[in-house]
């Protein structure tokens, strides 16, 4: 699996919030431990729906949780029109 | 990937030993595969637990299923292969060998072994799910391939080649092409887990 260009703060909310185990976390939002791991080494993207579970066990929104490491650049489509004069 | 290939290696040899010792000797050798899987079972899983409180890199349930799955196909495509390559061999139950319930021995150790000695839960969670469905791609496009491949030999090969495929023959090879996917589709998960093993698990913030 390569590597996710979405990084996050779990690491660090984990021992904010009362020095969490992977475990407990994995637990509350109903993954293995091992997604955890991934999820903690930027190997696995996960989920809306997991990253919203993730982000409501510390209280925070998700934007405050993950991250773009590297935003990727917006095509041609997304951008708005211009209106022709 | 060097140790998924150094154990397909490992058991796809076990099973062609075994067929071809059933075939010269006569024995049914179908019980030491199982005792062997078991055994390989029983091993993992004190290993398995060994890492959980060491390293914290231990497989997780649903990876210990697709390990179990992956040593028991591989032992039962090393037996078919030889076995069909000796077409002389009838595979049939009750034909005077013991090849076919060697085969099915062994495949029911690994239903034992994936289901009662993974040692963890087996639910699994998304990010399990996208592995499996990854492996589930690549097994189907190994099939076709190999479907491919009989059909262009059935269509096209030189009449005395085909002679040789007796309908007993080609329904022992379909049987192969599946056996093959399924081992593709497990090899495929287990290269989807292989980063796990190398990742630092730890709890400590600053690892």
């Amino acid at each position: 699996m390569s590597a996710s260009p979405i990084g996050n703060h779990l690491r660090r909310l984990r021992f904010d919030n009362g020095e969490m185990t992977q475990e407990a976390l994995a637990r509350a939002v109903g993954v293995t431990r091992q997604t955890v791991v991934a999820l903690e080494t930027g190997r696995y993207a996960p989920s809306l729906e997991l990253a919203m579970r993730l982000a409501s066990v510390f209280g925070r929104g998700v934007d405050d949780v993950f991250y773009w490491i590297e935003p990727p650049a917006p095509s041609s489509s997304a951008k708005p029109k211009q209106e022709k004069k | 990937m060097a140790r998924i290939i150094g154990f397909l290696a490992l058991v796809l040899g076990l099973g062609a030993v075994l067929a071809a010792a059933a075939i010269n000797l006569g024995l049914s050798t179908g019980w030491i595969g199982a005792a062997a899987l078991i055994g390989w079972a029983l091993f993992a899983r004190r290993r398995w637990e060994r890492l959980r409180a060491t390293s914290g890199a231990e497989p997780g349930g649903p990876e210990r299923v697709v390990w179990h799955r992956f040593a028991g196909t591989g032992i039962l495509f090393g037996h078919l292969v030889v076995a069909l390559l000796n077409p002389a061999v009838d595979l049939h139950v009750g034909s005077g060998n013991p090849l076919a319930i060697d085969s099915w021995i062994i495949l029911i150790a690994m239903v034992l072994s994936a289901a009662v000695f993974h040692g963890d839960a087996r639910e699994r969670d998304e990010r399990d799910q996208a592995i499996a469905a990854r492996g589930v791609r690549a097994g189907y496009a190994a099939l076709i391939a190999l479907l491919i491949i009989l059909l262009l030999h059935l269509g096209f090969a030189p009449p005395d080649l085909r002679q040789a495929l007796t309908h007993w023959i080609l329904a022992n090879l379909l049987s192969g092409l599946i056996v093959a996917s399924v081992l593709a589709m497990h090899f495929v998960q287990l290269l989807g887990y292989a980063p796990d093993g190398r990742s630092p698990s730890s709890e400590r913030l600053s690892a």
